[in-house]
């Protein structure tokens, strides 16, 4: 296992852990972290994801928690990861958000994490208002993985806390058809690039889902607006393309051929007196329709 | 003309981020509209709401009603100001998405453009 820290590089060693095993016949497999120095939230989420596939296509998966650093293991224990993957040791609430995996579109469940675990993880301060607002907008993330990219081994999630920043995180990644890939099968007579059919998703009303007749196309362009009003951030990867997204600067560019699902970690302030976007909306009178 | 409130926390509970819960909604609106009553739709005690739900919930009655009958004989109760803002939005979306011609020539327009 390499580092799984947050920047491109890291990234890119991350996706190509991905890629070496995509080819691996069913085996035995054991996880050496003895090289990993650092593992940042999306890396636990990547993690959980690589070896449930790995599962998947009939492998055995060990970690070796021997070689993890002690500061790693304890993260790793902290969040749950530990106790998902065959360790024993309970879980404690801390500044690590915890792991949880996903297979169908569990609203509740889900919901209730983003309430309980994420929002309500210790020193953040956001009103019931302020929370639910948030939360709306980061089921968007689950309604991409869900609706549109039917990752057949489910969808992943880790957050982190960083109370000196109040600064709060959180990385939910599928392994499914990336965003690119989906726009690419919509309209396949524009041969776009990864990083231009990334570009196009995330303006409002581009969608690539077509099996109703229905409005939608709205949820990336939602994030990508709140993420800028809140001064917060948004880094997608998505099949061979990156866009990060905060207050001053919307950046797409080419990154992670190798992994075709996608990546998204957004991070917010966690803290009410960061936002003004609540009290500055007004209903606009006149007809909805 | 009779008028049948809808409420949505009874019918799919607090939080409407679903599509599928969205679905339920809409079916209920447009089995009231097609029966001859306004609806007024209620949306007190709901706590989250997210786009794929207003979607299928309230956009897709764009694809049969027009605009003028939907805002004689529908209301929306219970919004707090940002809710009522993406209701808003979402409609706005879905408007232009029905009137499917000229979104396509847009997108077409924007996906040619991406190509160069």
């Amino acid at each position: 296992m390499p580092r799984l820290n947050d920047t491109r590089s890291d990234y890119e060693a991350m996706f190509r852990l991905w890629s070496e095993v995509q080819g691996i016949r069913p085996a035995r497999v054991t996880l050496d972290f003895s090289r990993c120095n650092f593992i940042r939230h999306h890396g636990v989420a990547f993690l959980g994801g690589l070896i449930r596939f790995l599962q998947s296509n009939g492998s055995q998966v060990e970690i070796d928690w021997g070689t993890i650093h002690g500061a790693i293991l304890r993260n790793l224990q902290q969040n749950g990861f530990q106790l998902a993957f065959g360790g024993g040791v309970q879980p404690w609430r801390g500044n690590s958000i915890p792991f949880r995996e996903d297979m169908t579109q569990a609203r509740d469940p889900i919901m209730g994490y983003l309430r309980e675990h994420w929002l309500g993880a210790r020193g953040v301060r956001v009103s019931e208002r302020l929370g639910n607002a948030i939360r709306g907008v980061v089921w968007e993330i689950y309604a991409n993985a869900f609706e549109h990219a039917k990752s057949h081994i489910g969808v992943f999630t880790c957050g982190q806390l960083y109370p000196k920043r109040a600064q709060l995180c959180l990385s939910v990644a599928d392994f499914g058809t990336g965003i690119p890939s989906r726009v690419a099968a919509a309209y396949p007579r524009f041969a776009l690039r990864p990083v231009e059919a990334l570009r196009w998703a995330f303006r409002v009303g581009n969608t690539t889902a077509s099996s109703v007749a229905r409005s939608r196309g709205m949820g990336l362009n939602l994030l990508e607006e709140f993420v800028e009003k809140n001064d917060g951030q948004l880094i997608v990867y998505s099949g061979g393309a990156r866009a990060v997204f905060s207050k001053h600067a919307a950046q797409f560019d080419e990154a992670g051929a190798a992994f075709r699902g996608t990546i998204i970690d957004i991070r917010l302030k966690c803290d009410d007196s960061y936002y003004a976007l609540l009290s500055e909306r007004a209903p606009t009178p006149g007809p909805l329709f | 003309m009779p008028t049948i409130k809808i409420n949505i926390a009874a019918l799919v509970g607090d939080l409407c981020i679903t599509s599928e819960d969205g679905e339920k909604v809409h079916s209920q609106i447009v089995h009231a509209l097609q029966n001859g009553t306004d609806v007024e739709v209620d949306f007190s005690n709901v706590s989250v709401f997210a786009s794929p739900f207003l979607n299928a919930a309230i956009g897709s009655l764009l694809r049969d009603y027009a605009s003028e009958d939907l805002n004689r004989r529908t209301s929306f109760l219970g919004l707090t100001a940002e809710n009522y803002a993406l209701l808003r939005r979402v409609i706005a979306n879905a408007r232009e998405y029905f009137s499917n011609p000229r979104v396509r020539k847009l997108v077409d327009a924007t996906l040619a453009n991406s190509n160069e």
